[in-house]
């Protein structure tokens, strides 16, 4: 089973720091800057929002040069491999993978940016001259044995990481609720029919 | 007069004017407790905020109602008889007066001002007066930054008092405060009228006091009332005022009315700046004194409840740097009254002999990760989380006082020109003037210039603006650009930005009135408009170029400190020579 990051969205409160702390550990890992988790707020939901790592994921049957891998336990971009050609993006059903590269403003005598074009345009269409792109998604901060850098950095603990482990004894839990709830239900039968028997004059045992 | 880890333990969280996931996520984050722990959560805001998706009742409140809401919410309190009678007894005054007023604010009567239905107010009523064991008002800017503030505070101390929600533990007022040690400053006397401590400059006898133990004649002590940031303005227009120590502040980006502001700093003979980047008022300081930043020095913070904290340095200061007791005990000396301290300590400790209610707030208490929430008056004492413990208040008599006010629209109503609120507010990730903050990448990626200006989908509809556009924003004070950030959550007639964007800085549009008494500005109402830019890609070069060209006049004044590399590290090693 994939590894993933859940979240709990009542308890986000879109603060951000997960993409934060995704920007710094992916910089810092000499990999795109981009924060590939995204806080999305809408009327009655905010809730951040990332690569659900799919288990027959689209992405990676649609790369055409072998850029994007199944690792053990996660779908991995391969940046050095991937030719920017969107294609992944294009077939993500999670919005979860998208082109980004590193801006040349700042270097060598370029001092800031300069947009040539609107930032409502998508990001599947955008292009800046003489930035290569190459796809960014979720790689659940395998660079760092210590995990995931959005799931410790979350201040009301909303992310959590799905592995094989905790995901057997999540479900192994809702089992045992079932079976309780189940127990209940006996109980639930056995007091009718303690009362059904008290008011035909019965004795309570 | 809760401390904010108790908010916890409250039975309710009433949320009025206060949106603490953007200004404070650590308050966020308590709220969010309080929920899973069985609090009822009560938000009332114009736009709903976050904790509004998790509030047992969200009550979307009209712009610049506060009063005619509250006297409604009282109104509801008393009637539907939730009144606690024994507390009102007990430990009030003036009850009969505040119902004479109290009483006309049905919440029929003041629909039209507040956009609540009676039923949801009935329902704030019993919910917050029946919570138990106690129930928590949490008020922010949204309370202090209009006309009638201090008269908001005065209601919302007296619906506190009438639903016998405060005096116990985890319950009455909870007021956050704007930035991170406004608290610690005024609890340090850098208010106009009160020596530290809250000990009042008009007191005779606490000016003997200060004088005594300052060694110096009464006299110099000054006997009446100071002035007020927000009158500098007219201060300085009016000729009034001639020198202005301005320190780590950025008026120019947060105070209201940045052109009037700017004039008014111009027309100064002197102006004195310390600051540690140079920003939009120290371009147009005569002096500017290099101050150190928040990882070089160490002190004492005092958070919203009053809990006081020591913080330690990081790193030591950097070549001229000096930390700001030390460039205040440098000017005294100079100015002829020698002032002088080896450490933050010697200060603190002095500061405690003069201030009974500090005194027991030892260095000691605050090692490590220790606090002390004052009143702490004795060495023994271990501080005070709640204040007015058994409703005992601080007045001769012990008793509150409740006080009424009537309802008075904001000064600057929207019309047919200008028919938009413009309500200035607190955006998640920056902070403040963004001085500091606009520097680090990983906030920028978060959220950069131009900012944002937030619709309801109807208003940027009306203009056919769409998510994401650049839009120009004026009222009669100016003009700007923003970027449009159009979402549901907010309400229709209104559009909100944040003070801390210098290209769509939202206080070149901002009107400069002020509360009577308090002299706040009135930062959440003046009217405006806005329309779509119709040349986007103009729209997005012209906002790029105009921070670039903003930055280059900042590098370019600071400019001037650049020094031969040798001097500049001789300087390094002998900071005092160099400045002597």
């Amino acid at each position: 089973m994939n590894r993933f990051i859940a979240i709990e969205p009542d308890r986000c409160i879109g603060c951000g720091t997960c993409s934060s702390a995704c920007h710094e550990g992916h910089e810092r890992a000499g990999l795109q800057a981009e924060p590939r988790i995204r806080v999305v707020q809408m009327g009655e939901v905010t809730a951040a929002l990332t690569c659900h790592q799919c288990e027959d994921a689209p992405c990676l049957a649609v790369c055409p040069v072998g850029a994007i891998v199944h690792e053990d336990t996660y779908v991995h971009v391969l940046e050095q491999q991937c030719v920017g050609c969107r294609m992944c993006a294009v077939v993500c059903p999670f919005g979860a993978i998208h082109p980004s590269g590193t801006s040349v403003a700042g270097v060598a005598g370029t001092a800031y940016d300069t947009p040539v074009h609107a930032p409502t345009l998508s990001d599947l269409l955008t292009w800046d001259p003489g930035v290569y792109t190459c796809a960014v998604k979720c790689d659940l901060c395998s660079y760092d044995p210590a995990g995931p850098h959005c799931v410790s950095a979350c201040p009301t603990k909303a992310l959590r990481l799905v592995t094989e482990e905790a995901g057997s004894s999540l479900a192994d839990a809702k089992r045992l609720r079932a079976a309780d709830a189940e127990g209940s239900i006996a109980g639930f039968i056995a007091q009718a029919q303690a009362a059904e028997e008290k008011e035909a004059g019965g004795e309570v045992r | 007069m809760c401390s904010i880890p108790g908010m916890e333990n409250a039975g309710c969280v009433f949320l009025f004017g206060y949106n603490p996931s953007a200004s404070h996520p650590i308050v966020a984050r308590r709220i969010v407790r309080a929920k899973e722990k069985g609090a009822k959560i009560i938000v009332a805001d114009p736009r709903h905020i976050e904790t509004a998706r998790i509030a047992d009742l969200y009550l979307p409140i009209k712009n610049g109602c506060n009063i005619a809401f509250l006297n409604a919410l009282a109104n509801c309190i008393v009637n539907d008889g939730y009144a606690d009678k024994d507390f009102i007894e007990a430990h009030t005054n003036g009850y009969e007066q505040w119902w004479e007023t109290i009483k006309k604010y049905t919440p029929e009567s003041v629909q039209d001002i507040t956009g609540i239905s009676p039923a949801d107010m009935h329902r704030a009523a019993e919910m917050y007066a029946t919570a138990e064991p106690s129930a928590i008002i949490g008020y922010g800017m949204g309370v202090c930054q209009q006309r009638q503030n201090l008269k908001t505070v005065h209601t919302l101390a007296a619906v506190a008092c009438v639903a016998g929600q405060i005096g116990k533990p985890n319950s009455g007022l909870a007021p956050v405060r704007g930035q991170n040690n406004v608290q610690g400053s005024c609890d340090m006397g850098c208010l106009p009228n009160m020596f530290p401590g809250y000990q009042k400059v008009t007191d005779p006898a606490m000016r003997e006091k200060f004088a005594k133990a300052w060694g110096v004649p009464v006299e110099k002590l000054s006997d009446h009332e100071g002035y007020k940031l927000t009158d500098m303005v007219h201060l300085a227009n009016e000729g009034t005022l001639h020198c202005f120590y301005n320190y780590g502040e950025d008026p120019v980006q947060t105070e209201p009315d940045s052109q009037g502001t700017i004039e008014a700093l111009k027309k100064l003979d002197l102006f004195i700046c310390e600051d540690i980047f140079m920003t939009q008022t120290t371009m147009y300081a005569d002096v500017i004194l290099p101050g150190t930043s928040w990882g070089e020095h160490e002190g004492v913070f005092t958070a919203s409840d009053r809990t006081f904290q020591h913080f330690n340095a990081a790193v030591p200061p950097k070549g001229e740097c000096r930390h700001d007791w030390q460039i205040i005990s440098d000017l005294s000396t100079r100015m002829g009254y020698p002032m002088h301290y080896d450490n933050t300590k010697q200060i603190w400790d002095e500061m405690r002999q003069l201030c009974p209610n500090f005194y027991g707030a030892t260095y000691e208490k605050m090692e490590g990760t220790g606090h002390c929430e004052w009143p702490i008056p004795t060495l023994e004492h271990q501080g005070t989380a709640d204040l007015f413990p058994g409703g005992h208040f601080n007045k001769p008599d012990g008793r509150a006082v409740l006080i009424a006010h009537d309802w008075e629209h904001p000064t600057e109503m929207p019309d047919e020109e200008y028919p938009l609120v413009l309500c200035t507010v607190r955006e998640v990730g920056h902070y403040s003037c963004r001085s500091m903050t606009g520097n680090c990448k990983a906030l920028s990626l978060l959220a950069d210039e131009p900012g944002y200006v937030h619709m309801n989908p109807a208003d940027a509809r009306a203009r056919g603006i769409r998510d994401g556009e650049i839009v120009r924003i004026w009222s009669r004070r100016g003009s700007v650009y923003s970027r449009a950030d159009v979402s549901d959550r907010i309400n229709k007639g209104a559009v909100y930005m944040t003070y801390q964007w210098w290209i769509g800085r939202c206080n070149s549009l901002t009107l400069h009135a002020v509360d009577d008494v308090s002299h706040t500005p009135e930062d959440k109402f003046s009217a405006c408009q806005m329309e779509r830019v119709a040349d986007q890609q103009w729209a997005e070069r012209h906002v790029a170029q105009e921070y670039a060209d903003l930055k280059a006049r900042l590098a370019k004044e600071a400019s001037a400190q650049d020094v031969e590399p040798a001097v500049a590290f001789s300087a390094s090693q002998e900071p005092d020579r160099i400045l002597v």
